[in-house]
């Protein structure tokens, strides 16, 4: 198949062609000149002076030239060559990386049952995360295929699924699944942004059991709400106390001595005298979540960095739970060294960090809680309950993944079939370059031949 | 007289035309091709003379060698009778190429008119060659060139057909000069084979004065002249700007074979040079390049033998 980038040249160069064709039809060449040894023995007469009139065009240059215009015309059009494709894949993309907790015969399960979802359509298996890479496996031998030493991030399977369907011509359109080890260690920076612009189509992941994760979120167990009570400095007390209410919190005023341990404490654009407060309550046992603005100086919090609102971003998403798909103002900075990643906004830059002060817990979340985006969510009250226990889910990379990071990858708003022909369109063979060596041997010829006339 | 030369009447070889010769490749096999036509086993040279080898008796005349008295012939006549012999490596020969721009005309041939001189060269080499004689090269264009002197030894052919082969029609030559570089080259008399068109600048003139000069020292002078039948006119070409190959610049503007006068023209001036070297005793023999060799050199070469014949 062949696409034009820019046929307005095409076009260009066709009429140019019909100039170069009318301009030949229009001159007329004069007589030919020929060699004869005896010439000085001819005489001219008028007789032969009629029959030397002069030519008609000369029709092999003006074709060589109108053939140049239109090559010229070709090349500069951004001619792209694709090989023709045809019929529906289905195909399963498998993370046969070093995983953390990796199944494997859970996963050739996985991986079985959904070829098993084909519907008629060749189903193919691309594995990636191998020591060769990522290529197309065969499902009987997944048994015994090696898999790679490293753990392979979302990105990479992504990637590898890219590239496999493109390379593989016999697919136009291609239904895709995934059977994926859903940890935050497959996770990276910027998947879910270029999640749809690498795969333009819905992938319903499989999720292979992990040993380590267990299955289970790091914070389910008891319920960390019993017998808490949490207070406000700063900020959004009203919106707070509302959603601390509905985790069965009750929210009262900070009181000065004595700390109790467990309680939560929530500050929000505070000074630095607050701040130091606030840190003597977490070293004492209290669990201090400060969001937003930093004041000058900031020490024992656990993010470094500049506290200036940077940049609105999609959405936060927590582990184990579904993304705030809201847009949220969110502050620069990074997470401090030993601190450990909460959060992350959906492009998989670190949101929340937590690290341990002496009894107590501090968690700095760098979008404001009393960010209208986050409290207008019907999962505001959750993400408090998940912020608070930010110490004691220290264990982030080989946690399971959150429904929300889950359907950053999933994205079930994308279509189910990708057209791999039009994606494959991209990655043709360009024929510019064939069309400016054909120009080109077409001028040598023109150049020959109207030397040869000019001689002649 | 035992070596007449005679065409193998009959043979295919008699009818092998320019572009068969073209096409067997090396001037060694061209030439053994058109020589197999007109000599027939022991038949010998068409160039007899007086040598080793006995050819015939003849009445002894006053001013004869005595040495060459056959004395058992006296005895049994009673009358004296000299012996003749076949001229051997006595006679050394040139043949002068013309190379100019106008001999790579190719017209209506198969073959240029320079390629057809070449072939006549290389048959008559081989000819020289067998009959012991030594025949040398030399080419006119641009410049004047000798290729090869007269010799006659093992391997001279084969020289002499890669100096052949080398020649390429080039520039616009004068062959007065050239026959008279040859003259003085040779060192006693001898036999100079001109090839060429014969279309000289000055309508002849100081080549037949050249021609005169060889002659007056004893030359031997053969001119083979090569002409295509478009140039004499003989055949109808098609309206054109001709020019001559040698001067480019001047165009007239006609349609050869249309123009009554031109075949007439041509014919006159080449009568006219036929005349001149006749007058000057030099041998002339016109030839067209869509003539079969075989048939045009072995005529030639048969007359040639029986005036010699005659003659002695």
């Amino acid at each position: 198949m062949i696409s034009v980038l820019l046929p307005g040249f095409l076009l260009a160069g066709a009429g140019l062609a019909g100039v170069v064709g009318a301009l030949h039809l229009l001159a007329r060449r004069p007589p030919a000149r020929e060699a004869l040894p005896t010439a000085r023995f001819l005489k001219e007469d008028a007789r032969t002076l009629l029959r030397l009139q002069p030519r008609p065009t000369d029709v092999p240059l003006m074709m060589l030239r109108m053939g140049l215009v239109l090559c010229l015309a070709a090349a500069f059009a951004g001619m792209v060559w694709t090989p023709g494709r045809s019929g529906e894949g289905h195909v399963v993309l498998l993370d046969a990386g070093a995983g953390s907790g990796l199944d494997w015969d859970s996963a050739i399960s996985l991986v079985a049952e959904a070829t098993a979802g084909a519907n008629g359509a060749e189903s193919v298996v691309v594995a990636y995360g191998l020591e060769d890479g990522a290529r197309e496996v065969d499902i009987a031998s997944l048994g015994s295929l090696e898999r790679g030493t490293e753990a392979a991030t979302a990105e990479d399977g992504l990637r590898a699924l890219r590239e496999v369907v493109l390379a593989d011509t016999r697919f136009s359109i291609v239904r895709a699944e995934w059977v994926l080890v859903p940890t935050w260690s497959s996770w990276n920076d910027g998947v879910g942004l270029m999640r749809p612009a690498i795969w333009p189509g819905r992938l319903p992941i499989h999720a292979v059991p992990s040993a380590r994760a267990g299955g289970s979120a790091p914070s389910a167990g008891s319920d960390p709400t019993r017998g808490r009570r949490a207070s406000v400095v700063g900020l959004a007390a009203d919106t707070l106390e509302l959603a601390l209410g509905a985790l069965g919190v009750p929210v009262g005023p900070v009181r000065e001595a004595p700390p109790r341990p467990g309680d939560w404490v929530f500050g929000d654009g505070i000074s630095s005298t607050e701040l130091g407060a606030l840190l003597e309550r977490a070293r004492s046992g209290e669990i201090v979540v400060i969001s937003g603005r930093l004041p000058e100086g900031a020490a024992g919090v656990p993010w470094v960095g500049d506290a200036t609102p940077k940049s609105r971003r999609q959405g936060l998403v927590v582990p184990g739970e579904p993304g705030f798909a809201s847009g949220v103002e969110s502050f620069g900075g990074t997470p401090a060294e030993g601190a450990a990643v909460v959060a992350v906004f959906a492009d998989a830059t670190p949101a929340a960090a937590a690290v341990s002060t002496g009894a107590g817990c501090v968690v700095y979340l760098s979008v404001s809680v009393a960010d209208g985006a986050l409290h207008g969510s019907s999962n505001y009250p959750e993400l408090l309950r998940r912020l608070t226990g930010g110490c004691s889910d220290r264990d982030v990379p080989n946690a399971r993944l959150g429904r929300g990071a889950i359907a950053s990858l999933q994205r079930d708003d994308l279509p189910d079939v990708v057209d791999v022909a039009g994606l494959a369109a991209d990655q043709g063979v360009p024929l510019s370059k064939w069309w400016v060596a054909l120009a080109l041997v077409l001028l040598g010829g023109e150049l020959a031949m109207t030397r040869s006339r000019r001689m002649s | 007289m035992r070596g007449a030369a005679r065409p193998t009447s009959g043979e295919a070889s008699d009818l092998l035309p320019p572009e068969v010769l073209e096409r067997l490749g090396s001037l060694d096999l061209v030439a053994k091709t058109i020589v197999r036509g007109f000599i027939s086993g022991a038949h010998r040279s068409p160039f007899v003379g007086s040598g080793e080898d006995f050819s015939r008796h003849r009445a002894y005349q006053q001013g004869d060698d005595v040495r060459r008295l056959d004395w058992r012939l006296f005895a049994r006549t009673d009358r004296l009778y000299v012996r003749l012999f076949q001229e051997d490596s006595n006679l050394q020969g040139f043949f002068v190429i013309d190379a100019s721009e106008s001999m790579g005309f190719v017209g209506d041939g198969a073959v240029s008119k320079l390629r057809y001189s070449q072939f006549v060269a290389a048959a008559l080499a081989h000819v020289m060659l067998r009959a012991g004689d030594a025949p040398g090269l030399a080419s006119f264009g641009a410049d004047t060139a000798f290729h090869l002197p007269p010799r006659n030894r093992p391997g001279h052919l084969h020289d002499l057909l890669v100096g052949l082969e080398r020649i390429e029609a080039h520039g616009a030559g004068a062959p007065s000069q050239a026959l008279d570089e040859v003259g003085d080259a040779l060192r006693r008399r001898g036999r100079v084979v001109l090839i060429s068109d014969c279309l000289f600048a000055d309508d002849g003139e100081e080549f037949l004065a050249a021609v005169a000069r060889l002659r007056a020292r004893g030359d031997e002078v053969i001119v083979i002249r090569v002409a295509s039948r478009l140039e004499l006119g003989e055949v109808e070409g098609h309206a054109a700007r001709y020019f001559d190959p040698e001067v480019p610049h001047r165009v007239v503007d006609a349609v050869p074979g249309k123009d009554p006068g031109f075949r007439g023209r041509v014919a006159e001036y080449y009568d006219r040079l036929q005349r001149g070297l006749e007058e000057q005793g030099a041998e002339y023999l016109p030839l067209t390049t869509d003539m079969p060799l075989v048939t045009a050199l072995g005529g030639w070469l048969m007359a040639r033998a029986r005036r010699e014949a005659r003659a002695s």
